[in-house]
């Protein structure tokens, strides 16, 4: 049973699907509270403060987003080796047909996420990429998060950045719902087209979710209000 | 030497039952002890070996396919016979056995036929167990459909894949038994030889045709369920690699091999395209329910497109000759006024050899999407092999070489006249006749398979009093020698032509003088032209590559020039047998409407010839009784 | 037609490959690809050559005998068909077709374009059945199916076992061959009894033969010459989960 349940290959696409589907409903979250940005800088300091308002759940949460992303990346690097593996002579030809791109580069597009997760947290997070513009504080004395946040998306380079990581993240994500659904033995004939337009729509709803911010900063719609 | 058909006395229906009391057994606890040869898992082979396996036998299974899934049992489409009578119109044991009897135009066992009707609700029962996914009703219950040469409904389907789920039964019941470690699977092995000692099987010789390594196998018995010997003609609905070489090598060693010239053409073809075409693909007989077969009244219409004849210049020729049945005249009926318009130079399509099946009418009748309801999956097939569209113009079909009823002699027990040599399937004579109705060769395949070799193979080892043969036997040695040296043989082949052009003239010669129908100057003329080819044959062939490998030339050499020596056989008994039987049609030998003209009083027998090394093959007749059934007439009228 | 084919060709399991090229100038049109193979493989043995080897046999497209990677697809170019059943005339005038082996680990090549896919066998073998012993079985309208379930059980139980699904996953996965015959078996009453053992020792056996995992990009359902639906591989997972956890539990 135990050697059955470590060695089986399908027990780590479990994994990865569980703890993806984890990870997409953080993502969400994620999402719809950036957009609070657009009610202003009150609305979006606020939530900020509240969310840091209790430390152990702050950190008993960043913990559990740590370990579900080090369980699917470490399950999915482990298919991954053992896929490459069971075809060892490459064809001349690649067969591709009737996959998508998206499916075929899960893994390339996941290890562009975890560099740009990476540098997102240490530039949002850990605030120590652009120190000069994300130390303010707003009127009531709460992190100016706001401020923070326009002030690096000003900056075209930065912004063109976190639209393509983002995008890299919903590429990823068009492939990954869908897949989840079969990994989890929740596809039923008939609805298989629903499930990957719902991947779809749910993908570029975070896209345009999270690339509204920075598109907003640069064309002057969300702007720096003189505190 | 006179064939004992060891059929059990008593009336027919006790017979089966009577003689299963009176078998030997053998102890479980001693069954792993003996070892039974298995050569070919199809339907007949997979379940045989499946069966004994189970049973606690140790087994060997042989096919040359790369797996066992792959038997061409597969390809079976239209379903399976069984007297279930789940419809209640009517049917029962003794219906099946007779339409399967008459069907075969009186030249099949009658206690034979009659044991397969009985056996066949078992086989319903045994697959559905199996997880067969059988047509069923929406009530859950099984589906039946009426099929040729019944007036009930008695045949079970899956689909138009009823061969392929019913082998896969099989064969998931032979995969269980080798996870178990009960059977041994030699796949890619093809069967080179029989060995024999003291007049009983003993083992056989194989080849694996991935290494070329030559070995011998020895068991207590030998089971052959090697499929039917259709490709003798080269184009036909069988596999390309269907062969007669282990039946042959069989007869060879002193297996009589019975009836070799009842061959069965089936109707609705596509027809050849080209020279370099492979194979025949069967269509739905259902077809010639709404579309109306003709060709132009002139030679010279021949080549025009179809669109541009007038009705006037059009011989709607089964419907000119048979008012009555039209276009559903029976099988050999339509096959051979086929070939015959044919003859006269008026087909069309590629070579010539083709009829039209004209759906006009039917979709001016019915529409066109009632004709896609009806046929769709059909046209679709012909659209894929031909390109062209059906509903737009009219198919082309021409009869083809579909199954053969002839095979190994066996007894009741389904062993030949080699004790140890047992044959199943289409590979032996028994339960056709000169004609197999159809949805019967599944049945028959099963029926042997599942039910009969288990118990008669077992009857046959309770009563052996000797060891088996160690591999390294003087006989089993010479046996192997002798393949090893006729592959070295073939493969230092450096003549000028290739396999295939010899065995495509081998075809084409056989179609032509012992095909549909077959006359006695033809078949003479045949079967003092196939020795000649043979001989060129085995001058003038041409093989590369090498013996220690895949080779597939080789493989080819080696069954066509079984193929010749069938041939020869096939003919001298086409010669012999002076009357029409079934698909057998000798044209001096038919009613004024062209029905075959049988005649009991000299031809109700089996014919079971003997081998000769060097000379003409001997025959032994077994004359057919019919105890309970009056031997009337082929009359669908 | 005329065509160019660039056949791999390998000698030995072990032997190092490299790809051939054969001219056709004058290609039938009409002639199915496999016979185009054969006119190549007379023409060479005349030339003195060997001959292409390539599986193929009923060439009716039940078999799941022939196989191929033709121009990048499994079975050549069209849409639920086996190499076979693939025709001269779906390539185009010039085209030069690369024909290659299917490639698995778990298919290692025999010779040239042949493929020992012996270990689908081996996962059949491993748990592809019902245990119904002949003469076990009880009277088979005792059980009955609904019509829709036997269908269902039907569309998984077409399955050839030809190894595109595999040929063609970038994972060399046979995820769609196991699914299949577990859904098929799964769907039927009879199956109901050996349902968790089988998912568990099948899956397992897949793994063993050195197949990769499923990562769900259903490039086997489209390749698949029998349409076998990739829904019956969500059923699969869902069997496995299932049987993980019932075997927990006892």
């Amino acid at each position: 049973m135990n050697q059955l349940f470590f060695k089986s290959s399908l027990v780590k696409k479990y994994v990865v699907a569980l703890t993806g589907v984890a990870l997409y409903g953080f993502l969400l979250i994620h999402t719809l509270g950036n957009l609070q940005i657009f009610l202003g800088s009150a609305a979006i300091n606020a939530y900020a403060s509240l969310l840091k308002a209790s430390p152990e759940i702050l950190w008993g949460f960043r913990a559990g987003l740590l370990v579900m992303v080090l369980a699917h990346g470490l399950c999915a690097a482990l298919l991954a080796i053992e896929n490459r593996r069971a075809r060892p002579a490459a064809y001349e030809r690649i067969p591709k047909f009737g996959s998508t791109v998206a499916s075929r580069t899960m893994l390339g597009t996941g290890s562009v996420i975890l560099i740009f997760v990476a540098y997102h947290i240490f530039h949002f997070t850990v605030r120590a990429t652009h120190p000069d513009i994300s130390f303010f504080h707003d009127s009531h004395g709460r992190h100016d998060v706001y401020s923070m946040v326009v002030l690096s998306f000003k900056q075209p380079a930065l912004s063109l950045f976190y639209i393509v990581g983002v995008a890299c993240v919903c590429f990823h994500l068009s492939h990954g719902v869908s897949s989840a659904f079969y990994s989890l033995g929740m596809v039923f004939a008939g609805y298989e087209r629903l499930i990957s337009r719902f991947a779809l729509a749910v993908s570029v709803f975070i896209f345009c979710g999270m690339s509204s911010v920075p598109i907003a900063v640069m064309f002057g719609i969300l702007k720096l209000v003189p505190s | 030497m006179k064939l004992d058909a060891k059929t059990p006395l008593g009336p027919l229906p006790q017979k089966w039952g009577r003689h299963c009391a009176g078998i030997r057994l053998v102890n479980p606890a001693n069954r792993r002890k003996y070892e039974v040869l298995v050569v070919g898992t199809g339907l007949a082979g997979a379940s045989a070996a499946a069966s004994l396996a189970e049973m606690g036998y140790g087994v060997k299974a042989f096919c040359y396919q790369d797996s066992a899934r792959r038997a061409h049992s597969i390809a079976a489409q239209g379903g399976i016979n069984a007297a279930k009578n789940y419809p209640n119109d009517g049917d029962s044991v003794w219906r099946l056995f007779h339409d399967t009897l008459k069907g075969g135009d009186f030249r099949a066992r009658e206690a034979n036929v009659y044991r397969l009707a009985q056996l066949s609700n078992a086989i319903i029962d045994q697959s559905v167990a199996q997880g067969v996914p059988f047509a069923r009703e929406y009530g859950g219950g099984l589906a039946n459909r009426s099929f040729g040469g019944a007036q009930v409904s008695r045949t079970f389907y899956a689909r138009g894949q009823t061969g392929q789920q019913l082998l896969l039964g099989a064969y998931q019941a032979l995969a269980r038994q080798v996870g178990l470690g009960a059977a041994k699977l030699f796949t890619r092995t093809e069967m080179l030889d029989l060995v024999v000692v003291d007049g009983r099987a003993r083992g056989v010789v194989v080849r694996d045709m991935v290494t070329g390594e030559i070995t011998a196998h020895t068991g207590d018995a030998v089971v052959l369920a090697t499929g039917g010997y259709g490709n003798v003609y080269d184009l036909s609905t069988n596999a390309r690699g269907c062969n007669a070489s282990a039946i042959w090598r069989a007869h060879r060693k002193g297996a009589f091999f019975a009836n070799p010239c009842y061959t069965q053409i089936h109707p609705t073809c596509i027809p050849v395209s080209g020279e370099g075409q492979s194979k025949l693909t069967l269509m739905s007989e259902s077809l010639r329910n709404d579309g109306r077969v003709w060709v132009p009244k002139r030679v010279e219409d021949c080549g025009k497109s179809p669109a541009t004849i007038p009705e006037d210049d059009r011989d709607y020729f089964l419907e000119r000759k048979y008012p009555s049945y039209g276009n559903l005249a029976p099988r050999d009926i339509s096959s051979r006024a086929a070939k015959e318009v044919c003859d006269q130079g008026r087909g069309v399509g590629p070579g010539g050899r083709g009829v039209y099946l004209d759906f006009a009418d039917a979709i001016e009748r019915l529409g066109h999407k009632e004709v896609e309801g009806r046929y769709g999956n059909l046209f679709d097939i012909y659209h894929e092999i031909t390109s062209e569209d059906a509903y737009l113009a009219p198919m082309r079909i021409y009869p083809a070489v579909h199954y053969t009823m002839g095979g190994l002699w066996v007894d009741y027990n389904l062993m030949s006249n080699l004790p140890g040599l047992f044959v199943a399937g289409e590979a032996n004579f028994s339960d056709h006749g000169a004609n197999r109705l159809g949805a019967s060769a599944l049945m028959q395949g099963l029926a042997d398979g599942y039910f009969i070799l288990p118990l008669t193979v077992g009857d046959y080892i309770a009563g052996l009093t000797s060891p088996r043969l160690g591999i390294d036997h003087a006989e089993c040695k010479k046996s192997v020698d002798e393949a090893v040296h006729r592959v070295r043989g073939w493969i230092e082949a450096k003549g000028k032509r290739t396999v295939a052009s010899f065995h495509r003239e081998l075809g084409k010669k056989m179609w032509e003088y012992c095909g549909m129908a077959r006359e006695r100057g033809g078949l003479k003329k045949l079967a003092g032209e196939i020795p000649v080819l043979h001989e060129e044959f085995r001058k003038n062939t041409c093989l590369t590559g090498h013996a220690n490998g895949i080779n597939a030339m080789l493989e080819q050499a080696m069954r066509v020039d079984d193929f010749f020596e069938l041939a020869q056989l096939i003919c001298a008994d086409a010669l012999d047998r002076d009357e029409s039987c079934g698909g057998h049609f000798r044209v001096e030998h038919q009613t004024p409407d062209g029905e075959a003209k049988r005649d009991d009083a000299r031809f109700a027998h089996v014919s079971a010839w003997e081998h000769r090394a060097g000379g003409a093959p001997v025959l032994h007749k077994e004359p057919l009784v019919y105890e309970e059934t009056v031997m009337s007439g082929r009359n669908y009228k | 037609m005329n065509i160019k084919l660039r056949v791999w060709r390998q000698e030995k399991p072990n032997a190092k490959g490299r790809f051939v090229v054969y001219d056709f100038p004058d290609a039938d049109p009409n002639m199915s690809f496999l016979e185009m193979m054969d006119a190549l493989n007379n023409r060479l043995v005349l030339q003195g050559e060997e001959p292409v080897a390539f599986d193929h046999d009923c060439r009716e497209g039940i078999c799941g005998a022939c196989s191929a990677v033709i121009g990048g697809k499994p079975h050549g170019p069209g849409k639920r068909i086996t190499t076979c059943q693939a025709y001269v005339r779906a390539f185009r005038e010039g085209d030069v077709i690369t024909v290659e082996p299917f490639r698995a680990r778990a298919f290692p090549v025999l010779k040239d374009l042949v493929v020992d896919r012996s270990a689908l066998d081996r996962i059949v073998q491993a748990g592809g059945f019902v245990s119904v012993s002949t003469g076990s079985a009880p009277e088979a309208n005792a059980i009955p199916v609904a019509k829709e379930v036997s269908d269902k059980a039907f569309d998984a139980a077409a399955c050839i076992g030809c190894g595109a699904c595999v040929a063609t996953c970038k994972n060399a996965s046979a995820t769609l061959f196991v699914a299949a015959k577990i859904s098929h078996l799964g769907w039927l009453p009879q199956g109901q009894a050996e349902r968790s053992r089988r998912a568990l020792n099948m899956v397992e056996q897949m793994g063993k033969e050195g197949f990769g995992s499923c990562s769900n990009t259903l490039a086997c359902e489209a390749v698949c010459p029998k349409g076998i639906s990739a829904t019956n591989i969500a059923r699969m997972n869902r069997d496995f989960a299932f049987a993980l956890v019932s075997r927990a539990g006892q």
